[in-house]
Formats: structure tokens, sequence, C-alpha cells
């Protein structure tokens, strides 16, 4: 009788104040992750709008002309876009490939082009990439 | 005497807290409720940022889309400007109607090319239908673009030399927040 009447000791409320904190850490935590998660949409909408640019500019250069030489067969990098400060880099590869849209060693008058925009997020570098092909017409 | 041995037990075991636990306790709860109210207002106010670069984001994907597909699938025609004005961009679509995508601020009297406004919206104008860039007719695309005469970031509409492709710049700004993207378009047709 005289236990059931005793209330809290002090060691059940400090046990009680550190389980509220730590729900409440989780609470905080899981709000971060979802802010984070945002940003994460933000930066792989810019960087695929980039790499679009890219792709475009590439379909405007023609595909044997020499005096342009960003289609190349090979890689080509950009370590940097003005005013994306956030893009590590931008990278194309070309290669010819044939009418079953194999890899070939030779011309036969269709390239298959392959833009990556990566960036370093949350320590770890992510990317998206956009492909198309183009003819020798 | 058994009243008073009685009392005694009751004053022993009833008692609550001495005063230095109540100030350990009531201490450590303020501290931590201050902590939490801290935390909470700061990932209150990066929700508000987060769901305003959100906001702003959808809207620019939207017209993002809608000038990059536009662009795409424009007639067998030519690019070039409204009335030889910066950032404006004439095309014509399939079907012949001509089109012409302006920024537009209501503060001005009439559409021209000094962009001293510092925020514009995008709009598409519908030449043969009789919509007027001067009084901002025609779809509205985006709203608070920033400026193209701003310093960096700033809104951007350009036609390539060669007349075959555009780049275009857009920075959206609100509140204290901006977003900017970029990207190119070459139409398919030319």
């Amino acid at each position: 009788m005289r236990n059931v009447r005793q209330g809290f000791t002090l060691i059940e409320l400090l046990i009680a104040i550190i389980l509220v904190a730590g729900g409440l850490m989780v609470l905080m935590q899981l709000m971060s992750v979802a802010i984070f998660a945002d940003s994460d949409l933000e930066y792989s909408l810019i960087a695929l709008n980039l790499a679009n640019e890219k792709l475009e500019e590439l379909k405007d250069d023609g595909y044997s002309d020499y005096s342009d030489p960003n289609l190349n067969i090979g890689t080509h990098t950009e370590s940097s876009i003005s005013g994306f400060d956030f893009i590590d880099q931008r990278q194309w590869t070309v290669g010819y490939v044939d009418a079953n849209l194999d890899s070939s060693v030779s011309d036969t008058g269709l390239k298959d082009v392959i833009v990556e925009v990566q960036w370093t997020q949350k320590g770890g570098t992510q990317s998206v990439a956009v492909e198309t092909l183009i003819a020798d017409y | 005497m058994v009243a008073d041995s009685q009392n005694a037990d009751d004053r022993r075991y009833k008692r609550g807290f001495t005063l230095l636990e109540t100030l350990i306790v009531f201490s450590l709860l303020s501290v931590l409720m201050g902590v939490s109210a801290y935390l909470f207002t700061v990932s209150l106010r990066a929700w508000g940022t987060g769901s305003l670069r959100t906001e702003i984001r959808e809207d620019m994907s939207y017209a993002m889309e809608k000038v990059v597909r536009d662009l795409k699938e424009m007639a067998n025609g030519s690019l070039s400007q409204y009335s030889s004005i910066e950032h404006t961009i004439q095309f014509e679509e399939t079907g012949g109607d001509t089109y012409v995508l302006y920024l537009y601020n209501s503060a001005d009297p009439v559409f021209n090319s000094t962009y001293n406004r510092d925020f514009y919206n995008l709009h598409k104008a519908n030449i043969n239908q009789g919509d007027d860039p001067d009084s901002g007719e025609g779809v509205l695309i985006l709203r608070d673009l920033v400026s193209p005469d701003a310093s960096a970031p700033k809104t951007s509409l350009s036609i390539n030399a060669g007349r075959t492709q555009v780049t275009l710049d857009l920075a959206v700004q609100r509140g204290d927040e901006t977003v900017t993207i970029r990207t190119k378009v070459r139409p398919r047709n030319l």
C-alpha cells in the first residue's frame, strides 16, 4: 500500500526525460531526411537539363564536322559548368554502332552518344545520363 | 500514540521530491525543451525553404517541358526574335500559326527591349490569333523570372548565330530562394 502511493523517483523521471529526448531526436532526423530528399530532386532536375543541353548541342554539330571535335569517337570531359558550381563534371562518350545498335569498330553511319552529368552529394557521387543516336544523313 | 505514529508514517511515505531534486529535473527539462524548440525552429525554416524550392522547381519543370516541346516540334520555318527584341523567340507551329515566347512585366506600358524591372513572366502569344505582347496577352508559362539584365543568376532566351538552336536559362526567384535551370533545344525540323 505504501509503495503504491509513492509516486515517481528521480531516476524514473531522468529515464523518462532521456526517452523523450531520444524520441525527439528521431523526429528531427526524419525531418532532415525529408528535407534532403527534396534537394536531391532539385539537383537531379538541373543535372538532367544540363545533360540535355549538351545532347542538343551535339545533335547540332553534324555527324562528321572535323572543325568541331565534339563528336569524335571517345570520351570528352568538361570539368565544370559555369553558373552550376555543384556539378563535378559533364562527360560524353561517342562510339560507332551498327544497324543493330551493337558497338562497332568501323563507321557504319551511326554514332551513339551518352552524356553523363556528375555531382557530389551526401559524400557520394550522383549522376544522370542521357543517350541518343546521331545518323550520317 | 497510535495516531502519532501513523502520522509519522504518512509523512514519511507521502513526501514528494526535495527542492534539490525538483530543481535538477526542471533544469534538465528546460535545457531539453530549449534545445528541441531551437532544432524545431531550424527544421521548420528548412522545411519552408524546401517546399518553396519544390514549388519553384515544379513550375520550372512544367515551363521547361512546354517550351522545349514546342520548340522541338516547331514547323519547318525559322527561329527569329520578335521585332528584333532580345530574349524573345518567334517560331511557327505545325498548322501555320506564329507564336512568340516573351518576357513581360505588366508595369511596362509597352513591351520593349529594356529589361529594367526586377522580375518578368514568360508568356507565349499566338500572333495569328491577335495576341498582343504589348499588353501581355497569350498563355502565362512561368512567373517570377529574374530580369535578363540582372547580375547572375538571370534569365536568358537566346537563338544561336546559325538560328538552329535555342539556349534557355531560366532563373526563378521567390522570397529568398532562387532556382536556375539551363538547357538547349534544337528544333527537329530545321
